[in-house]
């Protein structure tokens, strides 16, 4: 009868052990981390931007004149220009395959008997690079005055205002 | 003798179904001091999941040459810079992840200690040190959800430039 009891205790005993359950894990999507690193852009210039000689002939309205990216000049009516002129090459250096934003800006030009013109530089808005550092990306900008009927005759200097930067 | 050996024999069959369990197998306990009703489940996995609400990214990098630099981004959204890296964007983010599970519980949240950035143009970046704004012993509150946030420090070595991408695996269990 002793021996009855003390089995029917070890079985009770198996029975009643709570099963143990694996401890309950999730794991998620993995986030992703990203960076993008980029060197700092570097911008030259060669060249001018030449509008070569335009004669005003009874000018009556403002009018254009424009340099284009690949030299040649639209020429408006009342006025007579040269067939070509001359534009800027800039050079950017920076990270490749990154794009990179060409910001133009107006600039004034001032006239040897006084007077001035304002400048607007004309060309492509971004450029992507494909290398990092030399050689770089090439990219031409012309520009584009306005001849107004009161425009002092004269020779017109000034800067083209041109920046970089990434989009 | 006969009910004797029936007697053996019933608890003879208990043990070796009691041996041949495999597994957690869900019972209802019936010998235990404290009986209890209570059906155990295996269902905790099931009500438990991660949502990634924000990646770790740290933007645009400038570097000014071609020695080392390191960036690091804190949980709270701190930065510190040295060597080569010369500014980090302000658009730079901590990543944020949210826990949902049974409202009270205790969990452990398991991240490595290191990752590898690879480049979209090749070449690899180191992103270690990562940590989050955890406290020692994070529970999920009252409706199940905890969420936290996640940073790290970002290794760039010489030449290293371009756009850089890892995965950081999270894990999540109860205690």
């Amino acid at each position: 009868m002793t021996k009855f009891v003390k089995i029917a205790a070890v079985a009770a005993a198996l029975l009643g052990t709570a099963p143990a359950f694996a401890a309950t894990s999730v794991t998620g999507a993995a986030p992703s981390a990203t960076a993008r690193i980029i060197r700092p852009l570097t911008l030259t210039a060669t060249g001018s931007l030449n509008f070569g000689t335009i004669v005003m002939n009874n000018v009556t309205a403002n009018r254009t004149v424009t340099v284009n990216p690949d030299g040649s000049i639209t020429c408006a009516v009342e006025l007579v220009c040269d067939t070509t002129g001359s534009f800027v090459t800039y050079n950017v250096t920076g990270t490749n395959g990154q794009t990179v934003n060409i910001i133009k800006n107006t600039s004034t030009l001032t006239g040897s008997n006084s007077g001035s013109l304002t400048l607007t530089p004309v060309g492509a808005n971004s450029v992507v690079l494909t290398n990092s550092g030399a050689p770089g990306k090439d990219f031409p900008i012309g520009g584009s005055i306005d001849i107004a009927p009161t425009t002092i005759d004269g020779v017109y200097t000034g800067t083209v205002d041109v920046q970089v930067d990434y989009n | 003798m006969t009910g004797r050996r029936i007697a053996l024999l019933s608890f003879g069959a208990l043990l070796a179904g009691a041996l041949g369990m495999s597994g957690p197998a869900p019972a209802q306990c019936r010998l235990c001091a404290t009986p209890s009703t209570q059906t155990i489940t295996s269902a905790d996995s099931d009500n438990m999941r991660i949502e990634i609400e924000a990646r770790l990214d740290f933007d645009q990098l400038v570097v000014r040459d071609n020695s080392p630099g390191s960036v690091q981004l804190q949980p709270d959204g701190s930065s510190t810079i040295s060597g080569s890296v010369g500014a980090i964007s302000g658009r730079a983010m901590v990543g944020t992840a949210m826990v949902h599970g049974e409202p009270g519980r205790f969990v452990r949240v398991d991240m490595p200690t290191a990752i590898t950035l690879h480049g979209i143009r090749g070449g690899t970046i180191r992103l270690d040190s990562l940590v989050t704004d955890l406290q020692s012993a994070p529970r999920l509150d009252s409706e199940g959800m905890l969420q936290f946030r996640f940073g790290g420090a970002l290794h760039i070595e010489s030449n290293a430039d371009g756009d850089f991408r890892g995965d950081i695996p999270i894990t999540v269990d109860y205690l």
